[in-house]
């Protein structure tokens, strides 16, 4: 224990920590601040766009009761309905945006039941003749692609990096030698070293992802409304807050294992950019290996509940078709992080047990 | 007593990804019995380093075994709450102040913070002790380095290469240290290139050269065993002096200087033998005295076969 509270307090006590939280703390508060200024909604807008509907409502109730138009006169309402809103530049800020963008006038509930539709079962065809069943894919970009979700994958590689920085920064420095010769036990020293920069990463990020949602709620206070935000958003907020919390820590500990294996900080550092970032470059590839190593896929897809696909090749009727199809869900893909996660300490932690320090 | 620390047949080699073999330590032994300084000299690579990594469980020694305050190295855990060390320079967070690395590091050892501040002043940094690492000068670190080393009151203290770095009167303010914590009961090992320091400092020192231990015994031990059986002529007439020992059968040569002459005692023959050869020549030394060696000449002429500083062409048998 008193390893781990030694090693909360110096990485809370790093310049590189402080800097981080300093520019992230800048760049929340400029988020809330452009949200804030570019939801203006004026009265004059609002009019011309009041005037706009209203203009558009009649055209089209005009053509609609025309006989041959083919709209049956009581949906002629509900068909001719215009929103003001979709006549001005600067609508207002609905607090659902933070998760999911353009989805007005739905419960969030309803939302995320209509993203949520997908097929139970997806069945790769027996022969060439038997046309592919393809399941849909629920795609981040699709549920989850409001600023919330990205910032929250943002933060796990930026903890993937300070944890290679930290502990690449010890080999640098010296410091992890003078730490062994006060704890001679190899294990206890890395098990405390790595649980802190898992508990402070994770802690940083639910920090960080909740004053995300709070730098935003002005904008939906004062210039918008929390629109569809029903409970089901609030537990999905939660939701993203927790498993980011928890993506967090384990890309830390990835980007500290790595930089303890190579006992370099860019060797860290770059490995963990490589897998993030390199992933993408794979994942037109066909084959359903893909979702198993696009580390920012599966960090993406845990985060906002989505799934992780891949390119499937099939021959139908003598053609080749290439579908995006799912490979795993979330939740496998947050055992994949885990797993890598594991490995990752394992397999630095062996060698740090084992090799001389020199 | 168990001694403080003993290393048997300690061999540690190192192996590149080539396969090529180097042999850092070719079985060390000696041991360290008791409260004292004791001083590990060697030229770079000798093997000192790597001797205070093994006593500390940094590196895992090949061969031999090593034991620190009575306990096997593979346990040290069980004992290194009673030992300090600093090895090869301090290491810190610059960009946090000295007593913040120091609260770091206590409260990594679970020691006391109340602590911090007995250290600070043991080493005199108690006024900068809350500016940053960054601004110390490298004395100011090195201080700052042997007081994260005494944070646990250890009673076994273990200090590279201390007074790196270190200005004339740092080194005499870690020399007094050093001094201070062995006299109040504790077992202080060293190791340093500045033998003057060591010389004045330790009572007993190990000498190193390509991994093994070549000597090790009190200082004056050590520089007699060094110097031989020599002594130092001074005479006016240098020339006629030095033809009257060779005729006389005696191994004579002046000094670098030329201020004197070494004359090697061989045999039964004593320095009244020397002074008789001459005088029956009508030559009349001004002084005949023993022919010191400092420890740096002592510790060249047992590490590379030098010949010691004080005299040409002099060899001195080196011990094994």
């Amino acid at each position: 224990m008193t390893v781990f509270r030694s090693e909360v307090e110096r990485i809370t006590s790093r310049r590189a920590t402080k800097v981080a939280a300093g520019v992230l703390t800048l760049g929340l508060f400029a988020i809330g601040g452009t949200t804030f200024l570019s939801h203006t909604n004026a009265a004059p807008d609002m009019a011309a766009a009041r005037r706009l509907a209203a203009e558009n409502t009649a055209g089209c109730m005009s053509w609609a009761s025309e006989p041959d138009s083919g709209i049956a006169a009581a949906d002629i309402a509900t068909t001719c309905f215009s929103d003001p809103l979709w006549y001005v530049d600067d609508p207002k800020f609905h607090m659902n945006q933070i998760l999911a963008v353009g989805q007005d006038g739905q419960s969030w509930t309803e939302i995320t039941a209509s993203i949520q539709e997908r097929g139970d079962v997806y069945k790769v065809q027996e022969s060439a003749e038997e046309e592919p069943v393809i399941l849909p894919v629920q795609q981040a970009s699709y549920g989850f692609s409001g600023g919330l979700v990205s910032f929250a994958t943002a933060l796990s590689l930026l903890a993937a990096v300070l944890g290679a920085t930290y502990v690449g920064a010890d080999w640098r420095s010296g410091i992890i030698e003078s730490q062994m010769v006060r704890i001679p036990n190899r294990r206890r020293l890395i098990g405390g070293k790595f649980a802190a920069i898992g508990a402070v990463s994770a802690a940083g990020s639910m920090l960080f992802t909740s004053l995300y949602v709070a730098a935003v709620t002005p904008s939906a206070i004062w210039r918008g409304d929390f629109g569809v935000a029903d409970g089901a958003f609030w537990m999905d907020v939660i939701g993203v807050t927790f498993r980011t919390a928890a993506m967090a820590a384990m890309m830390a500990i990835i980007g500290g294992g790595l930089a303890l294996l190579a006992r370099n900080t860019v060797a860290g550092v770059v490995g963990v950019l490589v897998a993030f970032i390199g992933g993408s470059f794979l994942i037109n590839t066909p084959g359903r290996w893909t979702a198993f190593i696009t580390l920012g896929e599966n960090t993406n897809a845990f985060i906002a509940r989505a799934d992780v696909a891949y390119i499937l090749e099939q021959s139908f009727q003598g053609a080749l078709t290439w579908d995006r199809v799912v490979g795993h869900g979330y939740l496998a893909a947050g055992l994949l992080l885990a797993t890598a996660a594991a490995g990752a300490l394992l397999f630095s932690g062996a060698s740090f047990l084992h090799r001389d320090v020199s | 007593m168990a001694a403080v620390i003993t290393v048997q047949g300690l061999r540690k080699e190192y192996r590149s990804l080539r396969g090529r073999t180097t042999v850092a330590l070719d079985g060390v032994d000696f041991e360290i019995s008791g409260p004292g300084v004791y001083g590990l000299l060697g030229p770079n690579g000798s093997g000192k380093t790597t001797t205070i990594r093994s006593l500390l469980g940094l590196v895992k020694p090949t061969a031999g075994t090593v034991t620190v305050l009575g306990q096997d190295v593979s346990n040290l855990s069980t004992v290194i709450g009673r030992v300090g060390a600093l090895v090869e320079g301090p290491k810190f967070s610059p960009a946090l102040s000295g007593r913040k690395n120091l609260e770091l590091f206590a409260s990594l050892a679970d020691v006391e913070r109340s602590r911090i501040d007995d250290v600070l002043a043991l080493v005199e940094m108690t006024d900068r002790a809350d500016d940053p690492v960054s601004s110390y000068s490298l004395g100011m670190s090195q201080r700052l380095g042997i007081a994260s080393a005494m944070l646990n009151n250890p009673e076994l203290v273990i200090l590279d290469e201390p007074t790196n770095g270190l200005d004339p009167a740092g080194m005499a303010d870690v020399r007094r240290l050093v001094r201070q914590l062995a006299s109040e009961g504790r077992t202080v090992l060293v190791s340093s290139h500045q033998l003057h320091e060591i010389q004045q400092i330790c009572d007993r020192v190990i000498i190193f050269r390509d991994g093994r231990v070549i000597a090790q015994g009190s200082v004056k031990e050590i520089v007699g065993a060094a110097a031989g059986n020599r002594i130092l002529v001074k005479i006016d007439d240098h020339q006629v002096a030095l033809a009257t020992l060779e005729r006389a059968g005696l191994t004579a040569m002046p000094t670098l200087d030329g201020s004197a002459i070494v004359v090697q005692i061989q045999g039964s023959a004593t320095p009244a033998d020397v002074n008789r050869v001459l005088a029956h020549e009508g030559l009349f030394a001004t002084s005949i005295t023993a022919d010191e060696l400092s420890l740096e000449e002592a510790f060249l002429t047992m590490t590379t076969n030098q010949t010691p500083s004080g005299a040409a062409g002099v060899k001195i048998k080196e011990m094994q």
